[in-house]
């Protein structure tokens, strides 16, 4: 069993009006169930609006299930005496970096998370040591968050959540709205703490390329998990993701609209050397 | 001559020890009806260079000239210049904050001090262009989706009817259909009503595909300048300044290296499968 499961997870934005009555209901998930192993590496694709933040959001706790159940490690995310517990096994990181700094100076953001948690202090001292190591970041300890780049913050508030000893992190878009550098920066560290710590990584994001390396790729629409694989199995799709509003890598279109013009090429092409290999093979 | 950007440098922090060149000597010329994308990392002065030229920044030095006047010279209108060359910032939907969609719009031209009639009618046109119709009007610019608030924010702009129209990184943050639904807005506006467009990414992927003249930033200075195949020539450069050219660039001159004569000229998808294919079929 998975060290997160969802099952049949649903949940509802209720909109009230004036007098208390329900309005409007949105629902954001129809039924969602996903297990996901622990130690692996899953990436969830969608529009905006598939329901993919909100699956983000009932990972800690931070929303609750208007019906079915989130278990990470076992615990209940709606038990409230778990909540604390589910918190320090999952940790989540937000899209905008700005808005997860609070500390004046890079170290004691770090630190922020574990201090709350009670941890004694040159215990610490040793997490973030080790935390900012393990993002790339301890040269740029004693300095201000705000003078960072975005790449950089993100990897700080990726180290804050490292601090509190995670055994998943869960990333909401973490690259939107950083360049390709900064883009860069953030897939490396998370694939590094994925690999060397063992961490399970959920990263949510509407880039593909992001995903290529990923072991497993989870399409979301309309609140429905649609499709479910590995990247080559789900890339092959290409037009099925083109009606989930999803793009594919530049080098996976160009081979499959090669291929319905006759070319013999294999399904689920994701990285330039694949391409350039056989079509070298087949021109030549 | 739409603009022309002379011997351009901006300062921050001059004669302090935080001294630095935002804009070092950038020349630039703009035509009318052109459809440019201006490319650079983080930090290497792009947006600094979209906010002269509508004189929100000042120059430290250098001259800026629309349509052959200096916007330096003494009692040159900014207030002109303004409704002339419009700008739309990054994330530009959290500048909405008007009760209504249709109020939101309305603002730019109430402050122009036109007649009410002639701002409903561009308020009207502007959002028509935007693709949002009139069940959108009485809408809260708050409840609608980013891509939507994104349009909104576009209209308010256009209703001040620029003949320039510069866009900092106007897909930031929306999801591939969001995307292409701005960046076709975007393309529209420049074909129907000839507006000048300066599109401001960071992704040569977006961009090859709409503009005709590509200029590249790096440090402050203007290093690259042309049209896409030919700045894409220079990936290897552009690679080492942290920006990165197609993927499809990558598989041509990696074909090439192999032997394979696919011409250097291919940027885009479409492009790539005929080239391909005209190859396979020989």
């Amino acid at each position: 069993m998975g060290i997160i499961r969802a099952v049949n997870l649903i949940f509802d934005y209720i909109r009230h009006d004036e007098e208390n009555d329900k309005e409007e209901i949105n629902h954001a998930l129809r039924g969602v169930s996903l297990d996901i192993e622990e130690g692996s590496f899953v990436a969830i694709l969608g529009h905006n609006g598939s329901g993919k933040s909100t699956f983000a959001k009932l990972m800690n706790g931070i929303l609750l299930p208007s019906d079915g159940t989130v278990y990470i490690a076992d615990m209940k995310t709606n038990d409230e005496e778990h909540l604390w517990d589910v918190r320090k096994t999952a940790g989540m990181v937000f899209q905008n970096p700005d808005n997860q700094i609070i500390g004046n100076v890079v170290e004691e953001d770090v630190g922020f998370g574990p201090e709350n948690m009670g941890v004694p202090t040159e215990e610490i001292w040793e997490r973030v040591d080790k935390s900012l190591e393990a993002v790339g970041m301890t040269a740029y300890r004693l300095q201000s968050p705000n003078k960072l780049s975005g790449g950089q913050k993100q990897r700080v508030a990726i180290a804050g959540v490292m601090a509190m000893k995670p055994r998943c992190i869960v990333l909401d878009e973490p690259t939107a709205m950083l360049d390709p550098n900064g883009r860069r920066e953030v897939i490396k560290t998370i694939h590094e703490l994925n690999q060397q710590e063992g961490i399970t990584v959920l990263l949510i994001t509407h880039y593909m390329e992001e995903v290529i390396d990923a072991d497993r790729v989870v399409v979301m629409d309309g609140g429905h998990v649609v499709m479910d694989g590995t990247p080559k199995e789900v890339f092959s799709k290409v037009n099925e993701l083109k009606k989930y509003r999803l793009d594919v890598p530049q080098v996976t279109e160009l081979a499959d609209e090669l291929k319905q013009a006759g070319m013999e090429l294999p399904d689920g092409i994701l990285t330039i050397e694949e391409l350039v290999e056989e079509l070298a093979a087949q021109l030549s | 001559m739409a603009i022309e950007i002379k011997n351009l440098n901006h300062i921050y922090g001059q004669d302090t020890i935080f001294q630095q060149y935002a804009l070092k000597n950038v020349n630039l010329t703009i035509e009318d009806g052109e459809f440019i994308g201006l490319i650079g990392h983080t930090g290497s002065g792009k947006s600094t260079l979209t906010q002269h030229l509508n004189g929100l920044l000042k120059a430290t030095d250098g001259d800026i000239l629309y349509n052959g006047e200096s916007i330096y010279r003494e009692g040159y209108s900014m207030k002109t210049l303004r409704s002339k060359v419009g700008l739309v910032f990054q994330y530009p939907e959290h500048q909405l904050f008007e009760v209504d969609v249709f109020s939101d719009v309305c603002f730019g031209p109430k402050n122009l001090g036109l007649s009410q009639d002639e701002i409903e009618t561009r308020a009207k046109e502007a959002l028509d262009l935007v693709g949002l119709d009139e069940s959108f009007y009485k809408q809260s610019p708050f409840e609608l989706s980013g891509g939507q608030k994104r349009r909104v924010a576009i209209a308010g702009v256009l209703a001040m009817k620029p003949e320039v129209l510069i866009l900092d990184e106007p897909t930031a943050g929306l999801d591939p259909k969001g995307r292409d639904d701005i960046l076709g807005l975007v393309e529209k506006l420049h074909k129907e009503q000839n507006i000048t467009i300066i599109l401001v990414s960071h992704s040569m992927e977006d961009v090859a595909k709409y503009v005709s003249r590509l200029v590249v930033m790096n440090q402050g200075e203007k290093v690259f300048d042309g049209t896409p195949k030919d700045v894409f020539r220079h990936y290897k450069e552009l690679e080492a300044m942290g920006l990165a050219a197609p993927q499809i660039t990558y598989v041509v001159h990696a074909l090439r290296a192999r032997g394979i004569m696919i011409s250097e000229d291919v940027t885009t998808v479409e492009e790539a499968r005929d080239e391909i294919l005209k190859l396979w079929r020989k």
